[in-house]
């Protein structure tokens, strides 16, 4: 039986059996070809991945913190070159700690340590795809952590998480699968968030890309009160016509109902999403 | 407890902002689901906890700062 790999779209779900796929990978793109020679045998070779991976956990199994600390260093390294390289530097990090227990894998807490889970990346390790996930994991908390967070980000984050969570999963994406040739597992969490901003730059007439990296200039706790300004100066930079304050507004409350923490649960509609983004164009 | 409704069960406590409760549950509940998660759902949880965990991490940062504030003015 032949499956469809699955691309950039984010209204596909995926496979329920997606953990049993093979793997799709494909090479790196122009704009990493830069990545000094280590960094880019780990971005380029799933072996590479594994081995530098395997590194971490053997010395977690031996017990030497040292050393597993030098390989978490060596695959940050490798981490951040393609960031920079992408133009999506990751900003100040006082530590890069492991972490164990907890299922989530990764972490960027406030006092800028970015925590990676040793007992997720061991899970991982056992399936073809689990190197990819732990890397877009690491590119996903590394864009948590662009800039320090702002002060009352909570206020954002506890009502309406999809704003940030979105727009990091949105550019480990593009990093990960689109520019580093990786496949990834992609669960539904982030679903509903991604969808949004595509049809939202769709139906505002901008470009996608443009709009998350516009978006990733503001820290964690302030993506949404800047979501309407990057949309407007996207569209003046195409000479489309600026928003009227009355579209400010109704794009700001779509936005609010989009990227509302209570749509996890919820699966994506297509057809819906762009109705609400129009309805607020006119 | 399936998969489906330990899952569920955890994003609607995240989805309610009850993030201390939705990892609390999952680690509660994890030995009880049957069959076990399949590494999708696993990533899929991970994705929910980071989110709750993230939440927390803000809420201990919060506090922490008013307890700096606090110590300052004393």
């Amino acid at each position: 039986m032949t499956r469809l790999v699955r691309g950039d779209d984010p209204f596909d779900r995926g496979d329920p059996a997606d953990d049993t796929r093979p793997a799709s990978r494909g090479p790196l793109s122009d704009d990493l070809q830069g990545l000094a020679d280590a960094s880019r045998h780990i971005w380029e070779s799933l072996a590479e991945r594994l081995r530098f991976i395997g590194e971490v956990l053997d010395a977690e199994t031996d017990g030497d913190i040292p050393r597993m600390q030098q390989g978490l260093g060596q695959i940050d390294t490798a981490i951040t070159e393609a960031l920079d390289l992408l133009g999506l530097p990751r900003g100040p990090i006082d530590e890069l700690a492991p972490a164990w227990g907890k299922r989530y894998a990764g972490r960027k807490l406030p006092d800028c340590t970015l925590q990676i889970n040793i007992d997720i990346m061991r899970r991982m390790s056992a399936f073809e795809r689990g190197p990819d996930t732990t890397f877009r994991t690491w590119v996903h908390e590394s864009i948590h952590g662009r800039q320090p967070y702002a002060d009352g980000h909570r206020q954002e984050y506890d009502a309406w998480s999809g704003y940030e969570e979105g727009l990091a999963e949105a550019l480990s994406r593009l990093v990960v699968r689109k520019h580093a040739g990786l496949d990834p597992i992609e669960p539904r969490d982030y679903h509903y968030f991604l969808p949004a901003y595509q049809t939202l730059s769709e139906a505002m007439k901008i470009e996608y890309e443009a709009l998350i990296r516009a978006l990733w200039t503001r820290p964690a706790g302030r993506v949404r009160t800047g979501l309407v300004a990057a949309v407007d100066d996207l569209r003046r930079a195409q000479s489309l016509p600026p928003l009227t304050e009355s579209q400010r507004v109704s794009i700001a409350r779509a936005g609010d109902l989009s990227f509302a923490t209570v749509n996890l649960s919820r699966a994506p509609t297509r057809t819906t999403m762009l109705t609400l983004w129009r309805g607020r164009s006119r | 407890m399936t998969p489906d409704e330990y899952l569920t069960q955890v994003r609607e406590l995240v989805a309610s902002s009850q993030h201390a409760e939705a990892l609390a549950f999952a680690d509660d509940h994890a030995a009880a689901v049957e069959p076990p998660l399949s590494i999708v759902q696993e990533v899929s949880l991970g994705d929910v906890l980071h989110i709750a965990a993230m939440a927390v991490g803000m809420d201990e940062d919060a506090a922490r700062r008013r307890s700096d504030k606090t110590a300052e003015v004393a």
